[in-house]
């Protein structure tokens, strides 16, 4: 049995993209450095290793979620608001396994070009992907998000207004 | 690629709303138990009002009374609407004491369905929207506050 101890750093702004090992979602733990780190256990030589980001703009009912935060949050006043820059993580390495080994990602600033993390690791390891980039996507359902509420919004206020005149 | 690794995690988008719920529902709470505390801080606002009122008359030694002959009328006319805003308040203060105190709950029981974060902000908040708004209800049921 093999194990992988990975260590992510560099999270401090709030952004903790998911990963996953052997194509399972691993665990993460905060320690208390602040940055977060669990160990995998495998049979296998070599695994693949995702660092994504989940976005809540890229799920398959995210017009029905984004109606009801609409709603329970009263017409979007107490909601909180969808990440408007849309990046997305996307990170896939081939790490051939030793006995005891040691993975540490250390996590880029948020931006569209370069490399999403840096690697820090006692094993073979070949980089197939390690990439910030824009969720098209994403981005056109929050602009879509954003004309919908400014219509909804209008909407009410003219409603209100109506609804003012009438009582005076 | 990004949608072969994704694909097995498809419930997380579920947990992801949850967790959006969770914050929704602990900014509602903050916002109801603001509603809760506004009816004594309307009260407080109508005795600083009538204390505004006499500190003047003291200090210009009652000649406010020539310079605006109706200033005793415009104070009155202000604890007015001020004590009509207290009413409201206090009447629906049970209303917005039970939804603020749903709402923090609801927000705590949400937000642990976040692995990564412990959102501490918000649930030190939410537990202390939840004692604040009952020790509420107990002083204004004992009828302290009327």
């Amino acid at each position: 049995m093999r194990t992988l101890k990975i260590k992510l750093t560099g999270t401090g702004s709030k952004i903790i993209p998911k990963i996953v090992v052997d194509e399972r979602a691993v665990n993460l733990k905060k320690n208390e450095f602040g940055s977060y780190e669990t160990t995998v256990k495998t049979e296998k030589q070599e695994v693949d290793i995702f660092l994504f980001r989940e976005l809540e703009l890229k799920s398959k009912l995210w017009w029905l979620y984004a109606i009801i935060s609409f709603i329970v949050s009263i017409f979007g006043i107490f909601e909180p608001p969808y990440d408007r820059k849309c990046i997305i993580i996307d990170c896939h390495f081939k790490v051939s396994l030793n006995e005891a080994n040691e993975i540490k990602f250390k996590l880029n600033s948020l931006s569209p070009q370069g490399k999403a993390v840096n690697i820090e690791t006692n094993c073979d390891y070949s980089e197939i992907t390690n990439e910030l980039k824009i969720d098209k996507n994403a981005k056109l359902r929050w602009r879509i998000l954003l004309i919908i509420k400014i219509i909804v919004w209008i909407g009410i206020a003219i409603t209100f207004g109506y609804l003012i005149s009438k009582a005076l | 690629m990004q949608n072969l690794h994704t694909t097995p995690l498809i419930k997380n988008d579920a947990r992801l709303f949850l967790v959006r719920l969770g914050k929704i529902f602990s900014n509602l709470s903050l916002f109801l138990l603001i509603l809760c505390l506004c009816g004594a801080l309307s009260f407080v606002l109508t005795a600083l009002i009538i204390l505004v009122g006499i500190i003047i008359t003291i200090v210009t030694l009652g000649t406010i009374f020539v310079i605006a002959p109706n200033f005793f009328n415009v104070i009155i006319q202000a604890t007015d609407i001020t004590a009509n805003i207290s009413a409201f308040f206090f009447d629906n203060f049970y209303i917005f004491a039970i939804t603020a105190i749903i709402g923090a709950v609801l927000s705590l029981v949400l937000l642990r369905f976040d692995n990564l974060e412990k959102h501490k902000v918000r649930t030190i908040l939410s537990a202390i929207i939840i004692i604040t708004t009952i020790i509420a209800i107990v002083v204004f049921s004992l009828g302290v506050i009327k």
